[in-house]
């Protein structure tokens, strides 16, 4: 495997991984305490914020993870093509599930509190389940580069 | 321990970038409410990340050598400023927003949020560093050059 394709997926894919797990351990159980009207507004500004980080993270640890398989031989190959698999899965779920309901959410429409609530909840176990998907990812990209 | 210290200096990093920006914005009231709940939340995970990843980094250093040994060495040293400094700088700083009741604001709050926001950016900065020099280690120099089998 190319050392020049290793070290960027492992630091973005780090940052990014270290970024979802952050918002799901930090933020998700905050959120869920708050009102209605307090969380729109929390998630807006957190969303501005990482809209802007997470996908840059996410973009140059696709290329680079797609690199590393392009570059490397035997199990690290095999390794980091399942790792840029899960990946484009996750960019695929995140744009298909996700975003929606961030759009949703973000914009400044009047929505009965049922069903804030609801998307909320939907929002949650996406964000979960990415959060898995990415933690696993970066565990397969730190194996495929030590085997 | 590069997955910890993966998700350990990611964490930093969305601190540094998402929480901190808020945080400017928010009076005072807010800012100590958010704040203490965050810091409770956050207080057992990232130490818990830091010491794995402290710990692996130590004894991937022990048993790599040349250019692995120096980065994994420099990344543990990293990784142990940030622990000290966390300590004795942050750690004061959030206890005197969580030994008081939820909502009360503690005094000089505002010099306190500009020093924890300070020292935060460049515990985020240090961590990256940390963070790029272990990785360096192993891919650069990683297990089949660097490391005694």
């Amino acid at each position: 495997m190319s050392q020049w394709w290793a070290t960027p997926m492992l630091l973005s894919g780090g940052l990014f991984a270290g970024g979802v797990v952050s918002i799901a351990w930090e933020r998700v159980p905050a959120w869920q305490t708050t009102t209605i009207s307090d969380f729109r507004m929390g998630f807006a500004h957190t969303l501005r914020r990482v809209d802007r980080l997470q996908p840059a993270l996410l973009s140059i640890c696709l290329v680079s993870t797609i690199g590393c398989a392009v570059t490397a031989a035997g199990a690290a190959r095999s390794l980091a093509a399942l790792a840029a698999a899960a990946l484009l899965l996750l960019l695929v779920g995140s744009v298909a599930w996700l975003v929606p309901i961030q759009r949703t959410l973000k914009s400044g429409t009047q929505l009965p509190a049922a069903a804030v609530d609801g998307l909320r909840a939907r929002w949650r176990r996406g964000h979960l389940i990415r959060t898995v998907a990415a933690v696993a990812q970066f565990t397969l990209a730190v194996v495929a580069t030590i085997v | 321990m590069l997955s910890a210290g993966g998700l350990f200096t990611g964490g930093l990093v969305w601190y540094a970038w998402e929480r901190v920006w808020i945080w400017r914005r928010l009076d005072l009231g807010e800012f100590a409410l958010d704040f203490r709940r965050s810091v409770r939340r956050a207080d057992p995970a990232m130490p818990i990340l830091l010491m794995i990843c402290g710990a692996a980094a130590g004894v991937f250093a022990s048993i790599a050598d040349g250019v692995a040994r120096t980065l994994a060495l420099a990344g543990t040293g990293l990784l142990a400023v940030i622990l000290v400094a966390s300590i004795v700088v942050a750690e004061p700083i959030n206890s005197q927003f969580r030994r008081l009741p939820e909502g009360v604001v503690p005094p000089q709050a505002e010099r306190l949020r500009r020093r924890w926001r300070r020292f935060h950016l460049i515990r985020a900065c240090l961590g990256v560093a940390a963070l790029a020099c272990l990785i360096v280690a192993v891919t650069y120099a990683g297990p089949s050059r660097g490391v005694a089998r």
